[in-house]
């Protein structure tokens, strides 16, 4: 009923036949077009581009998250003991999946074949059912993780000397294993104590362990890959010393978004705890182990909605600059308006409604836009090819310009119907040329471009687009509103 | 017949914004007595730039006098607010100007029931209204034509179509035949005496020309912003 009546009514009808002036003013209407692709590329492109951002930084955090533990929980001190409570404990918090126990450090590390330390990498001791829980370990080891039953582990220790003990296996991040050329079977030196010789003091005695390569570690992630080797943590307390203690207990939590709040408990929960810490633990979270990164993709994308907000801002000045062109070529119509009546209310709401029409136009054609081409950069299926396009859309779209050049004055159905294979026209030929972007992977991580459509961004910035524009009309408006009807009769 | 406008003492004084001396303030109307009666058709006869158009724009509130006072049915329209003053043209008062000024955008039927829609009355019964009334102005068969698609009586005829939408008491044409030719002017003052007779509008007609004055039942002389002669009842 609202609707109709405001369909109906007179300011209704006088801006939307405004918009669409006929003839000798058909440069007004053509410049009402001008500003509805204005605001359309505009939402268009802060759509499509906030949504590239979000996809990019979606595909990050998932990338980093297959692997990573949500909260990472350390002793200030160095060492819990009595670890077993606190994982208990932590377990306990509403919120937590898992939690593992870990012992790491740092160790230098020789292959077997080689006469010299290649350098060092974490070695992290784990309990390989655990850390799976926390860290989908499991799925990433090609090979074995039974770091004490391996059969490859009894099939090196029975083939090597009796001075070479064995100590167990070690899955080996995948690149550090590519960069030594060491493959499953192998055995890796692990130098984890130098002492001076007391019989000459320029030389040193190794604590030097034999491991085998039982299984080769390939998240996709290289720093990751290049940088870590695991062992059983039994063995790892052993190799640093460390009986019964470990240094970071690993949490996974429901969702990756509630670890700040569950790193605020667990801080909370064994802060009062006064059972075998040694200290307050530190919490870090996922997010907070790529701080910088992520704080730049915000910053980035702030940068980008500024950006993007003055395209819209610009596209709203067309919007005003239109609508002063539109009041000073009706100052005639705007008095014989006035004769008739009209009040000044009623020529503000005209100029205003146009405005609107104008910007609402706008936006939803850009956003239709915006979201059309994010949905085809999103799809996974091949395109056919650009000339392949360009021969099925050249003769389709000359059809369809003779059949409106002919029925220009006929048939609204007609019309209607010709409007429809004009937008599917369009739609195929955005199809055909928007293919999803390859990305380098060795700089990005990804290999594709990935695309999340933030739904409530794009009203935010549907509804503050659809305001600007408002607001670009009030100035036209009130100097169409107050316009001299005698004098603006006059007007030639 | 009983008065339905009284024009006492009207004043109107304009500054020209185009002239270089704007302090020199120009007087249009310098105090202009006038009755009007219910039915009536008077004629405002002077010379160009005297004040007809002005006095015109005057009575029907599209204008507030410097001074003076606009009595419609005994009520003071320019004491008014201007909300007020805009129903009053909108319902009280139709306008025909020299020039049709239609809306080029809206085709013969809309221009006919704007006014209507301007009242926010049903709209369905306005459209059937502007329909009785084109049927009445005999363009019924070019309703849907643009003010383009017709010919300057035809247009003349739509524009007196449009001041009789909302029944108004009073039409208060500007030089309505100013600029058509003879055949077409005879027509349309024969559409406007139409009017006064069979519906019983009261007419103020502004004219230079002696010989359309002539036809009415009153004359109003205007010199220089003063009614010099407003009681020669023209002989029939």
């Amino acid at each position: 009923m609202g609707l109709t009546r405001i369909l109906y009514s007179f300011e209704w009808l006088v801006s939307s036949r405004y918009l669409r002036s006929r003839r000798k003013q058909s440069f007004i209407s053509i410049i009402s077009l001008i500003s509805v692709g204005g605001v359309a590329i505009g939402i268009a492109t802060v759509i499509l581009v906030i949504s590239v951002m979000n996809g990019f930084e979606q595909s990050l955090k998932d990338k980093f998250l297959i692997n990573q533990a949500h909260v990472n929980v350390r002793s200030t001190k160095g060492y819990f003991n009595n670890y077993q409570e606190q994982i208990d404990k932590i377990q306990g918090i509403a919120g937590v999946v898992s939690a593992s126990p870990v012992i790491y450090s740092q160790l230098a590390i020789q292959p077997k074949r080689s006469k010299r330390i290649e350098g060092t990498i974490y070695i992290k001791g784990i309990d390989p059912i655990l850390e799976n829980d926390v860290t989908g370990f499991s799925g990433f080891v090609d090979g074995s993780f039974d770091f004490h039953d391996s059969a490859l582990l009894e099939d090196v220790r029975h083939r090597s000397s009796q001075r070479e003990t064995i100590k167990g296996g070690i899955v080996l991040g995948s690149s550090v294993a590519s960069r030594l050329d060491i493959n499953r079977g192998d055995v890796l030196r692990l130098i984890s104590k130098m002492e001076p010789n007391p019989a000459n003091p320029s030389t040193f005695f190794a604590d030097v362990s034999n491991f085998v390569v039982i299984g080769l570690y390939e998240s996709g992630m290289f720093a990751y890959d290049n940088a870590f080797g695991f062992i059983s943590l039994e063995i790892a307390q052993d190799l640093y010393n460390q009986k019964n203690h470990i240094n970071l207990i690993q949490v996974r939590t429901t969702t990756p978004e509630i670890a700040s709040t569950i790193a605020n408990k667990i801080r909370r929960e064994i802060k009062f705890s006064n059972s075998g810490l040694y200290s307050v633990p530190r919490t870090s979270t996922w997010v907070e182990s790529h701080a910088a990164l992520f704080e730049a993709i915000q910053l980035e994308k702030l940068v980008t909605v500024i950006i993007e907000a003055l395209i819209i801002l610009v596209a709203s000045f067309n919007i005003a600059s239109t609508l002063i062109m539109m009041v000073m070529e009706k100052t005639r119509e705007i008095g014989i308006l006035r004769s008739m009546g009209s009040s000044k209310m009623k020529i503000l709401i005209i100029f205003v409604l146009q405005g609107c029409i104008i910007g609402f136009l706008g936006i939803v054609l850009g956003s239709a836009l915006g979201i059309g081409i994010c949905v085809l950069l999103a799809l996974e299926v091949v395109r056919p090819s650009r000339w392949f396009a360009l021969l099925i859309f050249v003769p389709i779209f000359l059809q369809v310009a003779i059949a409106l050049h002919q029925t220009i004055r006929r048939s609204r159905s007609l019309k209607f119907a010709i409007s429809l294979l004009w937008l599917g026209i369009i739609a195929f030929v955005l199809y055909c040329l928007v293919q999803p972007i390859q990305i380098n992977s060795e700089v990005y991580q990804l290999n594709r471009l990935a695309v999340k459509i933030d739904w409530f961004f794009v009203g935010v910035i549907n509804f503050s687009s659809f305001f600007i524009c408002l607001l670009a009309t009030l100035y036209p408006a009130w100097q169409a509103s107050k316009l001299n009807p005698v004098e603006a009769l006059r007007y030639e | 017949m009983s008065n339905l406008i009284r024009v006492e003492n009207l004043h109107k004084t304009y500054v020209d914004a185009t002239s270089d001396d704007i302090t020199t303030p120009i007087e249009v109307l310098k105090g202009v007595d006038i009755e009007v009666q219910q039915g009536e058709i008077l004629a405002i006869l002077g010379k160009s730039g005297v004040g007809k158009s002005t006095l015109l724009h005057l009575i029907g509130g599209l204008d507030r006098p410097t001074s003076g006072s606009v009595f419609f049915e005994d009520r003071n329209i320019h004491a008014y607010s201007d909300r007020k003053l805009d129903q009053f043209r909108n319902l009280e008062v139709g306008f025909i100007f020299q020039s049709h000024h239609l809306l080029p955008e809206f085709t013969a039927l809309e221009n006919i029931a704007i006014g209507g829609l301007i009242a926010r009355k049903n709209v369905s019964e306005t459209y059937s209204s502007a329909n009785e009334i084109l049927d009445y102005v005999g363009l019924v068969d070019r309703s849907n034509h643009y003010p383009s698609e017709l010919s300057g009586g035809e247009r003349q005829r739509i524009a007196i179509g449009r001041a009789l939408i909302n029944q108004p008491k009073v039409i208060l044409a500007d030089e309505p035949t100013g600029n058509l030719d003879r055949k077409t002017s005879a027509d349309i003052l024969d559409l406007l005496w139409d009017l006064n007779d069979r519906l019983d509008r009261t007419l103020i007609l502004v004219t230079h020309d002696h010989g359309l004055a002539q036809r009415t039942d009153r004359i109003v002389h205007i010199v220089d912003g003063r009614i010099t002669d407003q009681n020669q009842i023209v002989e029939t």
